[in-house]
């Protein structure tokens, strides 16, 4: 089991096309692109690295030197 | 909305076979003694709150089949059809003992695509895995886009696939593009496909950067190329045929999005290439080298890719993007990892 899959056709895009939908709403893309800039910091690179990158604009509390 | 399993009542005492009549048509079980003791141990809900629990959020008519043994193995499919045809199928599997589970499939038909009706399977899963105690889910990532689509929703690859993804697909795809990766781009790539943590993945599919100049034949042909296409009950070892086949489903779907930067007659022999049944099509595709461009970098570093991983929802990054597709929808965020499951304990 887990070797033998079914068919697969353009229906196993059915997830990559609504995670595309979702990502439309400005805030389930920025809270996913954080996530993978909180992976990036913990290689080394910089916050404004990682914006350009990965197409967000930190908001002030989720930036490196946020204070608290 | 409450989701249904978020407000699951633990039956007033154990089931027997009748209790699950008033749901016969929609919900498929044995009602055997030994699949409803399994049931009383194991899933311990009354068999209407389970069914709205799966099938939150999907098309009405979706019909379910559960299978369950004494031992905590489950088996779980969903489907629904429609004129004949099949819309929506989507098979899960379990050791609840364990507490892993087992992602076999989910396909949704095209025309239902993008309303969030895997998204939604998927959440329901997961969601009714937690509540039996089940918090890891594991699954193949393959064929045509789900190396990449995997990693945006938050699983991430083992140790052993990790290295092999590296090696087999990151850093030759980085050598063949690394002209055409903007620097910035490509220094975090490279630092990402250096790292022994499978974390790094997220890194990669987030890269937004757009990038010019990919070589078409190469680009159709991205693909895990595994076993594409034999029905499990008929399954044998594929032909090259077989694979060549799977290949140019996948790569028809791929220049279906591109055909607008092509010349015509490209477009014209690329198709003939990919309807030719013959696996020797395969060298006249990767023959043609026209460029195509646009395609987001983290897409382009892992669509055909292959690698086996999981979701652990008591991994706070993993469920912080995995709560971030699903809070889209109209449902409320799994709960957060407790140390009991919200259900009552097992009965003996």
């Amino acid at each position: 089991m887990g070797e033998i899959k079914q068919p697969q056709i353009p229906e196993n895009n059915a997830l990559l096309a609504d995670l595309e939908a979702a990502e439309k709403n400005p805030e389930v893309h920025y809270r996913v692109q954080l996530t993978a800039l909180k992976v990036g910091r913990a290689m080394g690179f910089s916050d404004a690295e990682l914006e350009k990158t990965l197409g967000i604009r930190l908001k002030p509390e989720d930036r490196s030197d946020a204070q608290g | 909305m409450m989701h249904p399993m978020n407000n699951v009542k633990a039956p007033p005492s154990k089931l027997c076979g009748e209790d699950f009549l008033a749901v016969a048509d929609v919900l498929e079980i044995q009602r055997d003694p030994q699949t409803i003791a399994a049931w009383n141990k194991f899933i311990r809900a009354r068999p209407d709150d389970f069914f709205r629990a799966i099938t939150e959020g999907l098309p009405e008519g979706t019909r379910v089949s559960v299978k369950i043994d004494q031992k905590g193995k489950l088996d779980v499919t969903s489907r629904l059809e429609k004129d004949g045809k099949q819309l929506l199928e989507h098979h899960f599997t379990a050791e609840i003992k364990a507490g892993v589970a087992s992602l076999e499939y989910i396909r949704v038909a095209g025309e239902l695509q993008g309303r969030g009706i895997a998204k939604s399977a998927i959440a329901n899963m997961l969601e009714f895995l937690q509540g039996i105690g089940v918090w890891r889910t594991k699954t193949e990532a393959a064929y045509d886009n789900g190396a990449f689509t995997w990693a945006r929703f938050g699983l991430k690859p083992d140790s052993l696939h990790w290295e092999r993804l590296k090696k087999n697909t990151l850093w030759p795809r980085l050598e063949m593009m690394r002209e055409q990766i903007p620097p910035d781009a490509l220094k975090q790539i490279e630092t990402a496909a250096a790292s022994d943590d499978p974390s790094a993945i997220w890194l990669i599919a987030g890269q937004k950067t757009r990038i010019d100049g990919v070589p078409i034949g190469r680009l159709l042909l991205y693909h895990s190329a595994e076993n594409a296409f034999h029905e499990a009950s008929e399954w044998k070892p594929p032909t090259k045929k077989d694979i060549w086949k799977g290949i140019a489903n996948s790569a028809r779907e791929r220049l279906s999005g591109l055909e607008k930067q092509l010349p015509p007659q490209v477009v014209q022999h690329l198709k003939e290439c990919l309807d030719d049944p013959s696996p020797e099509a395969h060298a006249r595709v990767l023959g043609v080298e026209n460029r195509v461009g646009g395609i987001s970098l983290g897409q382009f570093m892992l669509v055909g890719a292959y690698w086996k991983g999981e979701l652990d929802m008591k991994n706070e990054m993993q469920r912080e993007i995995f709560t971030a597709y699903t809070a889209s929808s109209n449902r409320e965020a799994p709960a957060q990892p407790k140390p009991q499951a919200s259900l009552p304990p097992p009965r003996s």
